[in-house]
């Protein structure tokens, strides 16, 4: 798909709109999407966040 | 854009071209990609990073010695001790999924809840790295999908050609056995479909680890995470799955698509050498040394692990 190069320059990548979140897992309090564990997982997967942050893609 | 690989139509100005990348929640270690004409989707389950965490004290241990030691013997890593809580974490890890595939319901909190936080924390940033190399290795297979015509099967051509030595070539120095090597050679020889899948399994291990390394700057101590990464990937990630469905879930181990991992790892290096200009020997000791340490290492540990199941 295609993706404007400014969006890749956002400082949350992970709003962009060739990346999805998928499934639930449950915790002792009940469900937690995979939108809410972004933070933890996804980003982990993401070998570009710092780089995005630091330096623009040009 | 003259001497890129992509296609001119696969990028313009202000856009390129990227397939969707999917974050699955799922628990098992799986990622795969699946490639069309014009899109594809990169599917990465987090299954990877609630292995990796449940491991996190081994893999502590492990970084301890990597990173503290600037030379380890092969007679060192025969006598060490392995720490009690190194096997009870990999059996934990194969009960955890031995848990998810018959229970299909995974209580986040129950599954990880035992795990130290500074014992995550010391191994967080190799859990990113090995995450890394799963997310490139997986984008790998997708990229063919915008290269130019010729540039994906040269690619291929060349990763065939250097099997094609590596199975005429026994070579100790890749730490897997004659009886390995052979036995490789001859399922290869024994149907070219197996040859090209492995070919081009091998070729985004390739591609993934040169893009992250790349993507961490370069340095030698980039290169040496990336190298720690592969080594866990390889020796603890693939071994233990392969351990698992054979002695714990009973399935007969499919290698149609996919090479052992330690045949995996092997070639992997084979060609890395080839193309540095290096002999496999200071490859593997000189260069990915730390690669080398922990397949080593995880084949010790793992070798324990298997005396326990029985």
């Amino acid at each position: 798909m295609r993706i404007q190069i400014e969006a890749l320059n956002s400082t949350n990548p992970l709003d962009l709109p060739c990346i999805r979140f998928e499934g639930t897992v449950s915790t002792n309090e009940g469900y937690l999407s995979a939108s809410q564990l972004r933070d933890d997982f996804a980003l982990a997967a993401m070998p570009f966040r710092k780089h995005w942050a630091a330096s623009p893609v040009k | 854009m003259h001497g890129s690989r992509i296609r001119d139509d696969a990028r313009g100005a202000g856009w390129i071209t990227l397939p969707e990348f999917v974050f699955n929640v799922d628990p098992t270690p799986q990622a795969f990609t699946l490639v069309g004409d014009e899109v594809g989707v990169v599917y990465t389950h987090c299954g990877f990073f609630f292995t990796l965490t449940k491991l996190s004290r081994t893999l502590g241990w492990i970084l301890d010695r990597v990173e503290n030691s600037s030379e380890i013997s092969f007679d060192e890593i025969e006598r060490m001790e392995v720490p009690g809580y190194v096997i009870q974490e990999i059996l934990a890890v194969l009960q955890m999924w031995q848990e998810m595939e018959v229970s299909e319901s995974f209580n986040i909190e129950r599954m990880l809840g035992e795990v130290e936080p500074a014992a995550f924390a010391r191994m967080e940033h190799l859990l990113h790295k090995v995450c890394h190399i799963i997310f490139f290795h997986e984008s790998a297979h997708w990229q063919r999908t915008i290269y130019r015509a010729g540039v994906w099967s040269d690619l291929e051509t060349r990763t065939l050609n250097h099997i094609s030595r590596w199975m005429s070539s026994y070579d100790p120095a890749l730490l897997i056995s004659r009886e390995s090597h052979d036995a490789a050679v001859n399922f290869l020889s024994a149907d070219w479909a197996v040859a090209r899948s492995w070919a081009e399994e091998i070729q985004c291990d390739l591609l993934a680890s040169s893009a992250a390394r790349a993507a961490g700057g370069g340095s030698a101590v980039a290169a040496r995470d990336v190298y720690t990464a592969q080594g866990v990937l390889y020796a603890f990630v693939m071994q233990l799955q392969e351990i698992y469905d054979t002695r714990v879930a009973g399935r007969e181990p499919t290698h149609r698509t996919h090479p052992p991992a330690d045949i995996r790892g092997a070639i992997v290096h084979y060609i890395d050498a080839m193309e540095m200009g290096q002999t496999v020997g200071d490859y593997q000791f000189k260069v990915a040394g730390a690669c080398t340490y922990i397949n080593f290492c995880g084949a010790r540990i793992l070798g324990d692990v298997l005396g326990r199941l029985g």
